[in-house]
């Protein structure tokens, strides 16, 4: 067992330096090298150095407690089918090699056996990497295997963390387009609602994972509707009530003339507004008519059946800060 | 794409710290933080430490605009002022708590602050890896730290016992063996926050995901492994002044309603006078009684003042 361990570590500490000592010396993008070690290691290379390395008597003694937790772990990492997977493929980057596709033809198959990899990789890095156990890893492989064993399996952990920490920017992105300045402001009643819902109504809350929810409560009297009456542009005011919904993806959220085809948010709802055409008429007089509105980003269209000026225009503006 | 990006440095050699800013400064910018003074306290070893900074700003920025909060933090300062009451310096404690409340109470607030700082830890593991894999080194043998001041400490404070708990984001000490060597908090307001907001819990959103206001107490943040408890730091130092109300003094007195107590923290007391320097002279000399008070909540002054202290832990 010994010197077929010896072989594949000798070998893999072979390229691992020529990558490095490339990388290096071409002073490359930030993470390249963890990219081309991703591209060029498989989940067979990190079964073997695995498997190498507890199979060590001093290292199997020392991990006797969570030797059944590892050996499972080791089970999943060394499926055969799975063996010919780029590390990068694991979380989802880089095009899949001719070996890797072989064993997995059907993508359903891949995701049932590369989901696992995950928490298996999880149990073998907090076992074997943990801190307590460095010592004898050292002792028992030796300097160069064991500088190849932790470089290997610190390549998936290190793509865990990658992608997490760009979920984290992908979620902020979002909270920016909530509550950034290109985001519309609250009004004290908007505020209290918004406040009110995330606390007790599903689907407004924020979450760990995915971030801020997109739906946000409107209660909003608008001064600044336009409508035509006889012929004339003239103002009016309406309230109004819906959900506002932001849109997340990154094409989405642009600004000057780009946002009138992709906005940040779009919204809907219910519309009330007097008969009587006024940049200040009250809209709960006895001449009231509900309508409807939608808005696409800033610009928003009003529909009020009835009423003299039935289609009215607006821009997402308000005019005293915290009133309305 | 967010208009943060993690700061990424190259690391000179096996050290790292992570500063991370509070309120009480009253910028921001790189000018808010200690680097002079911290380059000061360790000397020669100051060019051999990658130094981040993160200052969370932006985010309670977005806030303040969006729901113009400004009147309302004002007013709560005013109620919890009642709390103390002991004169302008309760104002001034006031105030400190109404801006060390808000992102208490506003649910997208704080996950964006807690999100914030997990990116950046995130970018500092992966920055170890880095420069430890060009070194051929194990990168768990470098060492990361964090000093954090202020409203700073609130953030590492819930922002560690999230990603010790938390499995997505990659940083538990146990299972992704993310531990840092210190975590030092400079005047921590989180037992002011805990008493502050216990006593308005009826508002608070999703009281139950603040570590801050845990039924079972203020603790360091930790996974469970079997028995036995793999904390997130091996150094979890508590340093607060005798004269700075967000540390939990007041007037020279400890309050248990401010200060941070934490069963295995490493506690220290800066001995504070507000008057400092010369009185004589700087009346003399044409200034004030201004000219000669010391701010007792100045991060370059806690640097400055436990130079030797910060220097054993990092070097």
């Amino acid at each position: 067992m010994i010197p077929i361990v010896h072989r594949i570590t000798r070998t893999l500490t072979g390229s691992l330096c020529l990558l490095l000592v490339a990388a290096t010396a071409n002073a490359q993008a930030p993470d390249s090298v963890l990219q081309r070690l991703a591209d060029s290691l498989t989940v067979g290379d990190y079964c073997r150095v695995t498997r190498a390395a507890i199979d060590q008597p001093t290292v199997a003694s020392a991990v006797s407690e969570d030797r059944a937790i590892l050996e499972q772990a080791l089970q999943r990492v060394c499926d055969p089918r799975t063996a010919g997977l780029r590390l990068r493929e694991l979380i989802g980057a880089g095009a899949p090699t001719l070996a890797s596709v072989a064993r997995l033809r059907q993508d359903g198959l891949k995701t049932v056996l590369v989901a696992p990899l995950d928490s298996a990789m999880t149990v073998i890095f907090r076992n074997l990497r943990n801190p307590d156990l460095a010592p004898v890893m050292r002792a028992a492989l030796g300097a160069g295997n064991n500088t190849t064993f932790f470089t290997i399996v610190n390549v998936p952990q290190d793509l865990f963390v990658q992608q997490a920490r760009d979920r984290a920017i992908e979620r902020l992105a979002k909270y920016e387009r909530k509550l950034g300045p290109q985001s519309p402001k609250l009004n004290g009643l908007e505020v209290f609602l918004n406040y009110a819902v995330q606390r007790w109504v599903p689907g407004f809350a924020p979450s760990v994972t995915r971030g801020p929810s997109s739906l946000e409560l409107i209660a909003s009297y608008v001064p600044g509707y336009a409508t035509i009456v006889a012929d004339r542009a003239v103002a009016t005011s309406a309230t109004e009530f819906g959900l506002r919904h932001y849109l997340f993806g990154s094409a989405w959220g642009m600004t000057g003339w780009r946002a009138l085809l992709r906005p940040a948010y779009m919204s809907g709802g219910l519309l009330v507004a007097s008969n009587r055409s006024n940049g200040l008429a009250w809209p709960w007089d006895k001449q009231s008519r509900p309508g409807v509105f939608v808005a696409w980003g800033e610009t928003k269209i009003g529909w009020v059946p009835g009423r003299t000026g039935s289609v009215m225009i607006a821009r997402q503006l308000q005019f005293i800060p915290f009133v309305f | 794409m967010s208009a943060f990006v993690p700061q990424q440095l190259d690391w000179p050699t096996d050290r790292a710290v992570l500063l991370v800013h509070g309120i009480g400064n009253g910028s921001s910018g790189s000018s808010a933080f200690p680097i002079a003074a911290l380059d000061t306290a360790l000397g020669d070893e100051a060019d051999r430490i990658a130094v981040y900074t993160l200052s969370t700003d932006f985010i309670t920025d977005w806030t303040t605009r969006k729901l113009q909060l400004a009147a309302g933090i004002k007013a709560l300062g005013s109620a919890v002022a009642v709390r103390f009451g002991k004169g302008d310096l309760a104002d001034k404690l006031a105030e400190y708590s109404g801006d060390v409340l808000w992102p208490v109470l506003h649910l997208d607030t704080r996950m964006a602050l807690r999100d914030a700082f997990i990116a950046q830890l995130q970018q500092m593991v992966l920055d170890r890896g880095r420069a430890a894999r060009a070194r051929a080194v194990d990168p768990l043998t470098y060492r990361m730290n964090i000093i954090a001041h202020s409203m700073g400490c609130f953030h590492v404070y819930e922002g560690l016992h999230a990603a010790a708990r938390e499995p997505s984001y990659r940083l538990r000490p146990n299972s992704d063996q993310t531990r840092f060597a210190n975590v030092i908090l400079m005047a921590s307001p989180v037992q002011l926050i805990r008493t502050v907001a216990g006593d308005i819990g009826a508002i608070v959103p999703a009281s139950d995901q603040l570590a801050t206001m845990a039924r079972s107490g203020l603790s360091i943040p930790s996974e469970p492994a079997g028995r036995r408890r793999i904390t997130t730091t091996k150094s979890f130092v508590s340093i607060t002044g005798t004269q700075d109300p967000v540390g939990g003094y007041l007037l020279g007195e400890r309050n248990s309603w401010g200060y941070m107590d934490i069963e295995g923290q490493d506690s220290t007391i800066v001995p504070q006078t507000l008057i400092g320097g010369d009185l004589a002279t700087a009346l003399g000399s044409g200034g004030g009684i201004g000219d000669a008070i010391q701010d007792p909540h100045s991060w370059n002054a806690y640097v400055t003042t436990k130079a030797t202290t910060l220097a054993g832990l990092l070097t």
